[in-house]
């Protein structure tokens, strides 16, 4: 709310008297339909056409538009621009059924404040310039004549004596003093490199840019932070100017362009440290996961393979853990390391649809039994079949493929060589290890060294020669896994949950 | 890079000094490591005693002092706490020009941080040489939530890194790791 003030007569008079003395005015009246009935003043200087009285004016003084006739008493019209070189301030009001129209010449201030711009433009030209080095002034004449704007730019603008000390070209804002007072010693002997140790470091590349001769050359040295007397901080960027062989040293404090970069930094930073939180978060939710989903295919499997007899319960443990040696030995990622480890013990789900007169026979299997025998990689290809988990269609893929031989003559699809998924190849392989080196109802158990011999005959036959030449090489860690895992999983001795730890805590090469 | 040598020399010459006229020696040491590992914290913590919980990106370089007196030496320690490095910034090697020595930092809760400080410190050495360096694991004080390589930790002990755990939080061996450090640079004297 504007509150109005009271003058006394005389002083009112006198505002008066100073205002018309100091402003250009000219004045008009016309009635309702916009005819012209009084004009004074310095129309015709302010742009307005030679009305004559009683002509009607308001096809011309557009800028009465909409107020003629007037629904208010007064209205007001700032900075109307009547052309390129006059601006009037526009006030109008009724009286007596006419509207007086008074016009106030406002072209000197427009004229002020498109120098003022006119003159900011230029700075920031100038400054422009001086970055991209496109024009050379003369430095002494043009550093004094137009530098002066390195106060309102924040900028401390120095030339280099040849005994090491500087000299201030312009005076500085009081935002440096703040942080360098020293300047007020002298402007003719300044060691900013004693004041800023960052500098010191930064000299040494400007030398390397003054030294240099022809043309102008120019290097900055990114921003650093000082403590300005207030404890505040202030950052601040040199930059050393070669300019047609005079040393110019330029220390600016960044402001806004440094605090946008700043919070632009910050919030990309920040957006960092949230996804890897999340992604954190994500890795151990999917390891409970995996872990569970580890533990009940063990449990089933185990389930399902007790039917057989106590011994396999730990061989499929076994298996699951030189399958993800294998795996991570062939370049194979964490993830997929471990996705074998938890597949490779389904390879023998299908034997759940094998009857128990031919998958518990402690002799030799008859012909036709072998056939049937030979249907559960297919019964186990079937149970895990369409499955959107990677997981279950790797075990899949195991399942079905663990029989089958390098050379073809596996099966039950009789594929041979890299048709054969990389999955069951390794699994091929651990299996027979396994099956060797451990007494079965029907057989004793072997010599690790002997069961590779066996195995090598098989080379390129049976099994993949790269991946059993990789198995042989793995023979030490492969021989651990295989007796530090030996106890059935029937054994009421045996703590699972114990053995489930340990197999997550074994992946050697974590 | 033109005169590299001899500004290194230049450089290092005004730093590691024992003129007389020039009561300590001075040592510029570079903190060095991925963005958010809490290099300025530890600065902070060392220098000034105090910690902030919250994070602010450090954009440029930021200079503190901190005289001590290491084996009967006094000292005086630059620290150069710089922007650390990410996708969005590269330390530049300028930064890195005439320094005495280097902590690199790590973040024990962000596995991928060891790698990227040992990158600096191959950056480092080929800049001003094989100077002394100590490896800072921060953030003692979220150890449970740590993911850090520790095979690797213990593979830098064995070969002769000084690989110290602290907490610029509650300041758990801070002071240590810049002993260290200063035991180091004395050493080389």
């Amino acid at each position: 709310m504007v509150m109005q003030t009271q003058y006394p007569e005389n002083v009112v008079d006198k505002i008066l008297q100073v205002t018309l003395q100091t402003n250009r005015f000219a004045y008009f009246s016309i009635d309702k339909q916009g005819a012209l009935l009084n004009k004074g003043g310095e129309l015709s200087s302010m742009g307005m056409p030679d009305w004559e009285i009683g002509q009607n004016i308001l096809d011309e003084a557009l800028f009465l538009s909409g107020y003629i006739p007037m629904a208010r008493n007064y209205e007001y019209i700032a900075a109307y621009q009547v052309s390129d070189a006059v601006v009037v301030d526009v006030h109008m009001f009724k009286d007596n059924g006419c509207s007086w129209v008074i016009l106030v010449d406002k072209s000197a201030e427009k004229e002020w404040e498109s120098t003022a711009r006119q003159k900011g433009n230029e700075l920031r030209l100038l400054r422009q310039q001086i970055e991209n080095q496109s024009s050379r002034p003369e430095i002494d004449s043009e550093f004094h004549t137009h530098f002066d704007f390195f106060e309102s730019l924040n900028m401390m603008a120095l030339r280099a004596n040849d005994d090491g000390s500087f000299e201030l070209l312009e005076p500085v804002s009081d935002r440096f003093k703040d942080i360098y007072p020293e300047y007020l010693e002298s402007t003719v002997s300044l060691h900013p490199q004693q004041k800023f140790a960052f500098v010191e470091n930064f000299l040494i590349d400007a030398k390397e840019i003054w030294s240099l001769e022809g043309g102008s050359k120019r290097i900055r040295s990114g921003p650093w932070i000082e403590t300005s007397a207030d404890g505040g901080e202030v950052a601040l960027e040199a930059i050393a100017l070669n300019w047609e062989g005079n040393k110019l040293l330029f220390i600016e404090i960044l402001d806004e362009s440094y605090q946008l970069n700043h919070d632009f930094l910050q919030i990309g930073r920040e957006g960092v440290l949230l996804n890897n939180i999340l992604e954190e978060e994500v890795r151990k939710q999917t390891s409970e996961i995996r872990a569970r989903e580890e533990e009940i295919a063990l449990r089933l499997v185990c389930a399902a393979d007790s039917r057989d007899d106590g011994e396999t319960g730990s061989h499929i443990r076994r298996l699951g853990l030189y399958s993800e040696l294998m795996a991570k030995n062939i370049g194979w990622s964490k993830e997929d390391a471990e996705e074998i480890r938890i597949a490779a013990p389904m390879h023998d789900i299908g034997k759940i649809g094998i009857p128990d007169h031919i998958l518990k026979k402690p002799g030799k299997l008859t012909e036709s039994e072998f056939d049937i025998m030979k249907l559960h990689p297919e019964i186990g290809g079937r149970i895990l079949s369409n499955s959107s988990s990677t997981l279950v269609q790797m075990a899949r893929e195991i399942c079905m493929g663990h029989h089958e031989k390098w050379d073809g003559s596996g099966y039950p699809l009789g594929q041979s060589g890299e048709d054969i998924p990389t999955s069951a190849r390794i699994v091929a392989i651990v299996d027979v290890f396994d099956a060797l080196i451990h007494r079965r109802v029907y057989k004793d158990e072997m010599p690790v060294d002997k069961a590779i011999e066996i195995m090598l005959e098989g080379r390129g036959a049976h099994f993949d020669p790269d991946l059993l030449d990789l198995f042989v090489r793995l023979k030490e860690d492969m021989t651990k896994i295989a007796f530090d895992y030996s106890n059935p999983i029937g054994d009421e001795n045996i703590d699972n949950k114990k053995i489930l730890d340990d197999i997550h805590l074994i992946r050697p090469s974590d | 890079m033109m005169m590299k040598n001899a500004s290194i020399d230049e450089s290092r010459s005004r730093l590691i000094s024992n003129d007389p006229r020039i009561l300590m020696n001075k040592f510029k040491i570079c903190m060095l490591g991925a963005f958010a590992v809490g290099k300025t914290s530890l600065v902070q913590q060392y220098v000034n005693s105090i910690f902030s919980e919250k994070y602010q990106t450090t954009l440029g370089v930021k200079i503190d002092k901190k005289s001590l007196q290491i084996e009967n030496q006094a000292i005086e320690l630059i620290l150069w706490d710089l922007a650390g490095e990410d996708e969005f910034m590269k330390v530049r090697e300028s930064y890195l020009r005439g320094s005495s020595g280097a902590m690199l930092v790590a973040d024990g809760s962000r596995a991928e941080t060891l790698e990227i400080s040992l990158g600096l410190k191959d950056r480092l050495y080929s800049e001003v040489g094989e100077v002394p360096v100590v490896l800072i694991v921060n953030k003692s004080d979220l150890k449970n939530s740590w993911n850090i390589d520790q095979d690797k930790l213990q593979q830098l002990r064995d070969s002769g890194w000084q690989v110290i755990e602290t907490s610029a939080k509650n300041s758990s061996n801070v002071d240590d790791a810049y002993r260290a450090l200063s035991s180091q640079l004395i050493s080389g004297i």
